[in-house]
């Protein structure tokens, strides 16, 4: 009788099972909502983390279309309802920086709001783009440099002493 | 000029500077309509006046901030309150126009006149800040309750950010309300 004994780390067996079991929240808005709908058919299912209808159980927040003046208490309720270990993902120009617009009611990137750690640039993104996306965060997870196009996102290291505007 | 618009304009022109609650102080001739300027203390005496010479369909209602123009600052007249106005059949609208000082942004609302100038004066206090009185419901209209300041004045700048306010933490309605 044979056993096989495989040592490892706790810290990489956690890390193995954040970034394979991911449950988004998508805290969806305006035309890149409606694209993130797309998004989500079948054809990208596997590389899509599952959608949660509650912040509670969701380890991964997509802000995906604009963030107005407005919404922004919002969406940083939403954030804070969240457990941690927990992740942003900003899809879509708005998102990222406020897009094309600069007014005195859309706030220049949910960056302002909450801390994001992969932007999507694209105004639509293409839906393969999100896979993209969650993919990249699961090796920045992993702690290992990004597997996709880097072209497409864009990755910042995981910010712990965010400070949001008063 | 066609001679029934001579006429017309020179018919309101007139009532309008024999009013005396009107203060007639200028008049003129643009892009398709006629203009007139009347005085701040005047403003719903000269509308009042033109809703009676049959001017009865409102088009607009709107303010222009003249922030550094010259003018504005000589004559401490920064803000110009437009109101177009139309009759059916009549090709030259009218607009009456007043201007405003910052310092006493308050007009009498016309409302009481043309039903629909009640949203228009409440985006114009929206955006603006001018005060109407005698508005039947005076809150803002296209931007949220808790917002602060008035964005299409011209020294609103447009990176400048809202406070982020938690819904629980608003006791009691913004100062737009």
């Amino acid at each position: 009788m044979t056993f096989e004994i495989h040592t490892t780390r706790v810290e990489s067996l956690l890390k193995w099972v954040q970034q394979h079991a991911l449950d988004q929240y998508p805290f969806l808005s305006s035309c890149c909502g409606l694209e993130f709908a797309a998004a989500a058919a079948p054809a990208n299912r596997q590389a899509m983390a599952l959608p949660k209808a509650s912040p509670r159980q969701a380890d991964l927040l997509v802000v995906v279309g604009t963030v107005t003046e407005r919404q922004a208490p919002t969406l940083r309720r939403i954030y804070e309802q969240m457990g941690d270990p927990k992740w942003v993902i900003a899809f879509g120009a708005c998102a990222a920086t406020g897009g094309m617009y600069q007014n005195y009611a859309v706030v220049p990137g949910a960056d302002q709001v909450v801390p994001v750690d992969v932007y999507v640039p694209g105004c639509p993104p293409r839906p393969e783009q999100f896979a993209w996306a969650v993919s990249a965060l699961r090796s920045q997870i992993a702690g290992q440099p990004p597997r996709t196009a880097a072209a497409l996102v864009a990755i910042r290291p995981y910010n712990t002493s965010f400070k949001p505007k008063p | 000029m066609t001679s029934p618009q001579l006429q017309l304009r020179g018919k309101l022109a007139e009532t309008l500077s024999r009013s005396a609650g009107a203060r007639l102080t200028g008049s003129g001739s643009a892009r398709g309509f006629e203009w007139f300027e009347v005085s701040q203390n005047g403003w719903f005496a000269s509308a009042a006046c033109a809703a009676a010479e049959g001017w009865d369909q409102l088009i607009d209602l709107t303010v222009v901030d003249w922030h550094n123009s010259h003018a504005a600052i000589q004559n401490n007249a920064r803000y110009e309150l437009v109101l177009l106005l139309a009759q059916q059949g009549q090709t030259p609208r009218v607009a009456l126009k007043c201007k405003l000082p910052p310092d006493v942004l308050t007009v009498s609302s016309v409302s009481p006149l043309w039903a629909g100038a009640a949203w228009l004066e409440r985006e114009a206090f929206d955006l603006y800040g001018v005060r109407f009185l005698g508005h039947p419901d005076l809150r803002r209209i296209l931007l949220y309750a808790e917002f602060v300041g008035h964005p299409l004045r011209k020294d609103y700048d447009k990176q400048h950010r809202q406070p982020m306010l938690r819904k629980s933490s608003v006791t009691k309605p913004g100062p737009g309300a």
